[in-house]
């Protein structure tokens, strides 16, 4: 810590004499960056120690002081922007130098900067802050920078450069075969690398896009794990035809024919008629609708039914199916039987005829 | 040895007796009822939350403004940032300026950290010390590319004092200071970590301005409708031309107004009030009637968190009346005097020698005086300001004497007794035995006794219906007082006092030695 009062600029300060002065203390008093103090004040051992300038105001005069800051004692290091990526924008790596009294350090001061596989460069400070920009390189991972001056070191600063997200266009790898239906389907990615053959870190998000042949859609999100991205879709009343594609930062896929197999069923439905008591109707039970995949057409599947009476008169229904079955009450008389029946479900159109009430195949 | 009392001056002594009970008992009689009828106009609110009783603080105000970088950053400034930013100074130097003056340093990391908090926290420690920063010109200087540290220059017009024991005003140092602030991105916002003054440009020399030549016969002025308070809301520009013209008429040659804080400070407000101060200024001019403005009235604080508010109302009043040919000089404060003892003498000399110093760097050509109370105050900074003002309410035996006493402190400065006056109401015929005629006799001598001012000031033009309670209080007896200072009566009739008025200026002249 150095005092000095004959620095050159001192011209450019003022000298106000305290001798006639308006409003000027019995004793020396002294001014600086936070504020007034009495010489004698306790205070002024520390504040003697701060750099810049200060005016001592004593009763034959005030006179300027400029106290120089010491040498480098501490180095902080802050390196930005947050997102470095690949072969993108540099960053900035700046150095923060303060002496023992948290001064910054003298202009010019050199320091050397170290940034990742960088070379080394030496900076001088300017205003207590020596800065250098940093080219992230077109390898991703993780690097670090430090700071050097004199015989003092900043702590190091870690900092990622990330693959260049925005330099991938995704694709999604071709169904080998349909898709099995009422299943989790996977659409995979090939491995997600930049430009310069990065691979995308973990965790970003992409969104696919399966648009069917009913015109309706399915969007899909998936993340990035090991440098690919998997999404599931369950393949459950969706049309045969579609395509997809898979969209990564504002770049989309080329569409993808996305094919979804015919479920198969297993065996026929059967089908009962029940005279209710209360009514001139019967009661028609089709069902169970089993599937090749081991369970029942799932509920809510649709299901449209046609009857034909004896004589030739047809009714209409449809529905959905509940626990593998569907119900329905029709205005048909014992007459009306024999009865048959055309049933539509996702699995297929099957005919069916009930002989009487009671059973029926 | 008794002497034996005569049985007549027995009689006499019980009658003397008797009549000072009387009075006595009416005198109790009349001072309890005005005590009670003051409490009982008092409004009493009852309230459920603090916060309810409590006025919105109007947003702190910028008192930033900015230049170009000297060189390119390689981050520009967005206007966003630079709004934080000039917010975080003019936060963070109230902030210290508040500390300084209270010693509480709880708030102080809301707008330091690192090493000026540091600095700041040891700065409070010295408690008879005090600086305000009043107003900054600020330049970035550097822009981290990932914005979390700027370091900007500022060319800071900065106020230092010191107070002693009796809080006298011990040291006063008004300084542009150049320095140099680093300010970092926290998790809460941006925070003024290191702070350096690398120089002290010099003032510039201030010309001692005078006011305009001439004796000055003046009345100070309200409308009759809307005084105090309600002067610049309410401001009609046909009813002022009006009462202008009267007081043309009555034979002054200046007037004296007063221009509250809020009405030029609050945004909303701010262009109609100076656009009404301007037309009022020509108004004036068109009457050949200088101007005496008097600013700051009903300041309600003295705290040094509020100066640098202050410095933004000077620069929106000052440079309106510096454009105004007919400005005789600006009163920079009416009877501050009068605050002494509330905010310490030391405190409000402080203010004022701020104000008159940022008012000096905003309008130079100016001449500033300050209206106190009593004429011994007027040695207080009698060295800085262009003009000593003081008001005459005293007794006017000694108005003679004050006059004279107040001369020799000027020290050749113009001196202007810039409130006299006489209330016409007569309360009790006893105590307060005023009226119109009484008026006119005790303005008449006092003007004779003040033979030799530069000039003399009539409070007021108008009796008033409505006083502002804030202005003189809730007292019945100093409302009724207040009400009938005029010049012209409620009913819009000219008072005899109007009548010496018109003389006056041949009252001051024909005797000036």
């Amino acid at each position: 810590m150095t005092r000095n009062s004959d620095v050159p600029c001192l011209a450019v300060f003022t000298f106000l004499g305290c001798l006639g002065a308006p409003v000027c203390a019995a004793t020396e008093s002294v001014t600086d960056a936070f504020g007034i103090f009495r010489s004698a004040s306790p205070t002024e051992p520390l504040r003697a120690n701060w750099a810049g300038l200060r005016e001592v105001l004593a009763p034959m005069g005030a006179r300027a002081e400029t106290i120089a800051p010491g040498p480098v004692e501490t180095i902080l290091l802050q390196l930005g922007g947050k997102s470095l990526s690949a072969g993108g924008p540099p960053a900035e790596s700046a150095a923060l130098l303060f002496d023992a009294a948290g001064n910054s350090v003298a202009d010019d001061t050199p320091v050397a900067l170290t940034a990742g596989t960088t070379d080394p460069r030496v900076v001088a400070t300017q205003n207590g802050i020596a800065s250098r920009l940093i080219s992230p390189g077109r390898a991703a991972g993780l690097f670090h920078a430090g700071a050097a001056s004199g015989n003092r070191q900043g702590p190091r600063a870690e900092y990622q450069i990330v693959s260049n997200v925005t330099s991938i266009t995704p694709q999604i790898i071709p169904q080998t075969e349909p898709a099995l239906p009422e299943t989790m389907t996977t659409l995979a990615l090939p491995m997600l690398l930049d430009r310069d053959g990065n691979a995308v870190e973990d965790g970003i998000g992409l969104t696919l896009l399966a648009t069917h042949a009913d015109g309706s859609y399915s969007l899909v999100p998936a993340v990035t794990t090991g440098g690919r991205a998997e999404a599931r879709i369950l393949t459950r009343n969706l049309p045969q035809q579609g395509a997809v594609t898979a969209a990564l930062t504002g770049h989309r896929s080329g569409a993808q024919p996305f094919r979804v197999a015919m479920l198969q069923p297993v065996g026929l439905p059967e089908v009962v008629a029940r005279a209710l008591d209360d009514a001139v109707a019967h009661e028609i039970r089709i069902g169970p609708f089993l599937t090749q995949a081991g369970h029942l057409l799932n509920d809510g599947a649709d299901i449209a039914v046609t009857l034909t009476t004896s004589s030739g008169r047809q009714l209409r229904t449809d529905g959905w199916l509940a626990d593998g079955m569907f119900r329905t009450v029709q205005p048909i008389v014992r007459d009306d039987f024999p009865l048959d029946l055309t049933v539509t479900t996702s699995l297929g159109t099957v005919s069916l005829t009930v002989a009487q009430p009671g059973a029926g195949r | 040895m008794t002497r034996p009392v005569p049985r007549d001056n027995r009689a006499l002594a019980r009658i003397a007796l008797s009549v000072g009970l009387a009075l006595l008992l009416l005198t109790v009689s009349a001072i309890s009822a005005a005590t009670l009828l003051a409490k009982a106009s008092e409004r009493s609110v009852t309230y459920r939350f603090f916060d309810e009783a409590l006025s919105d603080l109007p947003e702190t105000p910028s008192a930033v403004v900015w230049d170009a970088p000297a060189r390119r950053l390689g981050r520009p400034l967005t206007d966003a940032d630079r709004d934080q930013l000039g917010r975080t100074m003019t936060m963070g130097w109230q902030a210290l300026a508040s500390t300084l003056a209270t010693g509480v340093t709880t708030y102080l990391p809301d707008h330091f950290s690192g090493v000026a908090l540091e600095r700041s926290e040891l700065a409070a420690q010295d408690r008879d010390a005090r600086m305000v920063v009043l107003h900054s010109r600020l330049s970035p200087v550097y822009h981290h590319r990932d914005g979390s540290i700027v370091q900007l220059r500022s060319e800071a017009l900065t106020v230092r004092f010191l107070l002693d024991d009796a809080g006298q005003l011990d040291e006063f140092r008004l300084t542009q200071d150049q320095t140099l602030t680093l300010l970092m991105k926290e998790t809460k916002g941006w925070r003024l970590f290191g702070h350096v003054r690398n120089a002290v440009k010099a003032l510039p020399p201030i010309a001692p301005a005078a006011p305009k030549p001439g004796l000055l016969v003046g009345i100070n002025y309200y409308p009759s409708a809307s005084p105090w308070i309600r002067f610049w809301p309410d401001f009609d520009a046909d009813i002022v031309a009006r009462d202008l013209s009267t007081i043309k008429g009555m034979g002054a040659t200046s007037i004296r107004i007063f221009l509250q804080r809020a009405p030029f400070l609050d945004p909303a407000t701010r262009g109609k009030a100076v656009g009404d101060l301007i037309t009022l200024l020509q108004l004036a001019a068109d009457r050949d009637l200088t101007v005496i403005p008097t600013l700051f009235d009903m300041k309600p604080s003295y705290e040094p968190a509020t100066w640098a508010t202050d410095v933004l109302y000077l620069q929106t009043v000052l440079p309106p009346l510096a454009a105004a040919p007919n400005v005789a000089f600006v009163d920079l404060k009416n009877e501050p005097d009068i605050d002494f003892e509330r905010a310490g003498s030391g405190t409000v000399e402080a203010w004022l020698r701020t104000m008159l110093g940022a008012a000096q760097l905003i309008a130079p050509d100016l001449p500033y005086t300050v209206g106190w109370a009593r004429a011994a105050s007027a040695p207080v900074m009698s060295d800085a300001l262009n003009v000593i003002s003081y008001h005459d309410y005293q007794d006017i035996d000694g108005s003679r004497d004050r006059l004279a006493a107040v001369r020799l402190i000027a020290a050749g400065k113009p001196v202007y007794v810039t409130e006299i006056g006489s209330s016409s109401w007569s309360g009790l015929p006893m105590a307060l035995p005023g009226s119109n005629t009484a008026q006119a006799t005790e303005v008449e001598n006092r003007l004779t006794a003040l033979r030799g001012a530069d000039g003399v000031f009539v409070w007021t033009l108008h009796d008033f219906p409505q006083v502002d309670v804030k202005a003189v209080g809730r007292s019945p007896w100093v409302k009724r007082l207040q009400s009938n200072f005029g010049l012209i009566a409620a009913d819009g009739t000219e008072k005899p006092i109007a009548a010496v008025l018109r003389r006056a200026k041949t009252l001051l002249m024909e005797t000036t030695p």
